[in-house]
């Protein structure tokens, strides 16, 4: 056979373009050590020819899987090969390691894993195997699967279609996972999480580190009922990731935060009051139990209800935000930012930056004296009111506000000074407003006050600090010192009705000590400052100036 | 873990808890409507235990040890300052030790009255 012969084929019409692939036959030169030309000549079918073609394309640390079977079951055998190919690959001809993993890139298409399933759905086990979607965006839809390996990157991943869940084996760690979707349950929850990275991630509730689980099949979870459950986030990762309710960090006991780095992180819930994540626990229960927030920054990040250290259990927990803890630009509503209910602590030692909550915040409880803020606040805001330390505000107040001049009224509850009568106003408090009743300690005011402002009842039942510009309305600047000498220094500040000592005395007591000046307003008159500051002049309501 | 506090320098208190009973427990999670009221009463009564400020009794080693770690965090201040501890916080997580100090120098000036320095803030 040679070149003649095609050219009589072709002049004779027998060029075909489809065959029957099984039974047409193909020439071939069969080698044949024992001829002398070395080869025999032979045939195979069309149809086996193609079967011997490797049709795939693969390199020493990747193998692409095209998707492009008849069916959803077709892609999945596909993907199956291929990830069974990576299992045993040794690229380079070394192991694999973190400097030598096997990439599996994935086209965009369905996936159908179930043929493969173990007990939570397909498992990728091995590590150093990546999983990336060839588009890199999430494209490859997978059923439930279970990522028990380590030292491995899943990108480009969609479970939600079906409810499907991304699962993490409580014993792995260094997984990143990019771009992936999933439905209720996932990510990491129910187990404690350590060296993760989630980038660009959605899930529904209960996910990215959340304990809160009702009800069995979970993976790694005993139900509530028999065993406390307990979560831990450790040295992970979050940016821009989405969640539904009680996730990133909500337990029914237990949750801690500790060494991670949550950025652009958002709960999003149709109800805010059920968000309850970044570090929540509590479920409302009798249980003790500990939300603890350590070496962790929270940038541009947010939530609803019951977040950032919140405990909601009723006796003997406790909420810690730790000194080394930062937040930046992030906000919340009710109960956040160190917050715990009747019966548990709350203390909000971090730094905290231009971050808005709404009410029952920063470092408070409510009904007891166990909320500190010792902290740094900065720039930041409580719409409502109740925050920055229920019995104790010991921490920098730098720019900080409780409710709003326009919205006011109601009681504060602010800057150390909580109900019932409790509160201590001892740290450092610079432009800072509370617009309520009740705030810069309900019981003593003892710290440093600089161009701050309250209303009836703020500066302290005692007052033993220095006041710099301050201003309030009634009772206010030590309202019940009775029988007590008046030993703060009160520089040009201003009082309603019954400031400054709410005692007969008071005035006199201020001129005696030599402090400096100070204003007061008493009904219709008002006093205010001239000349040397030890000198006292009240100017009435008629304007006339009266020294005492 | 157990967080101290301290306002007065070699004072530390703990938090105490309310020592809950089975029934109070079972009372907390009791969804009877009838049981309503007692549950009610019961959050009053915790919340008075707690409007005492209890601390547990803390052992003399532990004082020790938190008296040193907090002395060893402890500023110096400056010639003819005083110091004021405003708040510290420790807490001893197993191994780990972790706290905050407020604090400020002070100037007591002849007249009698204060001269409060800026705060400062120690972490660790």
């Amino acid at each position: 056979m040679d070149i003649l012969n095609f050219i009589s084929w072709i002049k004779g019409g027998r060029q075909v373009s489809t065959v029957d692939a099984s039974k047409t036959l193909v020439p071939l030169g069969l080698r044949d050590a024992k001829r002398d030309d070395g080869y025999l000549a032979g045939a195979i079918t069309v149809e086996d020819l193609l079967a011997l073609v490797d049709t795939s394309i693969q390199g020493e640390s990747y193998i692409v899987v095209k998707g492009d079977g008849a069916t959803a079951a077709e892609n999945g055998a596909e993907l199956k090969a291929a990830y069974d190919i990576a299992v045993a690959s040794t690229p380079y001809g070394s192991a694999k390691s973190s400097s030598n993993e096997y990439t599996i890139l994935v086209a965009p298409g369905t996936y159908d894993m179930s043929a493969y399933n173990g007990a939570y759905g397909w498992e990728i086990d091995a590590d150093y195997v990546n999983v990336i979607s060839l588009s890199g965006i999430a494209d490859v839809v997978l059923t439930t699967f279970l990522v028990s390996s380590s030292f491995c990157t899943i990108k480009g991943i969609d479970a939600s279609p079906n409810n499907g869940q991304i699962l993490i084996d409580p014993s792995t760690t260094s997984i990143t996972f990019d771009t992936c979707i999933a439905s209720d349950f996932s990510f990491g929850a129910g187990i404690t999480m350590n060296g993760h990275t989630f980038k660009n991630c959605t899930a529904g509730s209960n996910s990215f580190g959340s304990s809160m689980v009702l009800f069995a099949p979970i993976p790694f979870v005993t139900p509530p009922q028999s065993t406390p459950q307990t979560v831990t986030i450790q040295a992970c990762t979050f940016e821009n990731c989405v969640a539904g309710s009680n996730s990133f960090g909500a337990a029914f006991v237990d949750a801690g935060i500790i060494d991670s780095t949550f950025n652009k992180c958002l709960v999003s819930t149709t109800d805010p009051s059920l968000a309850s994540s970044f570090g929540y626990a509590g479920n409302f229960g009798p249980s003790g139990g500990t939300v603890y927030i350590a070496g962790t920054t929270f940038t541009d990040c947010k939530s609803g209800w019951y977040s950032f250290g919140c405990h909601t259990g009723f006796v003997g927990a406790s909420v810690l935000i730790e000194s080394n803890a930062v937040f930046t630009n992030c906000k919340a509503e009710a109960h956040t930012f160190g917050y715990s209910s009747t019966g548990n602590t709350a203390e909000a030692l971090g730094f905290f930056k231009n971050c808005t909550a709404l009410i029952f915040s920063f470092g408070y409880t409510r009904m007891t004296r166990q909320g500190m803020a010792s902290g740094t606040f900065e720039n930041c805001t409580l719409i409502n009111n109740e925050g920055f330390g229920g019995y104790e505000a010991s921490g920098l107040f730098i720019n900080c506000r409780v409710g709003s001049p326009t919205t006011g009224g109601g009681f504060a509850y602010a800057f150390g000074a909580a109900d019932p009568g409790a509160g201590y106003a001892s740290g450092t408090f610079t432009n800072c407003a509370a617009y309520g009743f009740f705030s810069f300690g309900n019981q003593t005011a003892n710290g440093v006050f600089t161009n701050c402002i309250g209303s009836s009842a703020a500066f302290g039942r005692l007052a033993d600090g220095i006041f710099n510009n301050c201003v309030a309305s009634g009772s206010a600047f030590a309202w019940d010192t009775t029988g007590l000498t008046v030993a703060g220094q009160f520089n040009h500040c201003i009082g309603g009705q019954n400031s400054f000592g709410n005692d007969d005395n008071t005035l006199t007591n201020y001129l005696l000590s030599g402090r400096a000046a100070f204003c007061i307003k008493n009904y219709g008159d008002y006093y205010t400052s001239s000349g040397a500051p030890t000198v006292l002049q009240c100017v009435n309501g008629s304007n006339v100036v009266v020294t005492i | 873990m157990k967080t101290y506090r301290s306002s007065q320098e070699g004072v530390w208190t703990t938090p105490a808890h309310y020592p809950i009973t089975e029934a109070e427990t079972a009372l907390f999670n009791s969804e009877d409507s009838a049981d309503d009221a007692a549950k009610e009463a019961l959050k009053e009564t915790i919340a008075a235990f707690y409007a005492t400020n209890p601390s547990e009794e803390i052992s003399t080693e532990v004082v020790e040890q938190l008296n040193s770690i907090y002395n060893s965090h402890k500023p110096e201040v400056g010639e003819g300052e005083t110091y004021e501890l405003i708040s510290a916080t420790i807490t001893l997580r197993g191994e780990k030790v972790s706290g905050l100090i407020n604090c400020r120098p002070v100037i007591l000036k002849e007249d009698g009255s204060k001269d409060l320095k800026t705060q400062m803030q120690i972490r660790f």
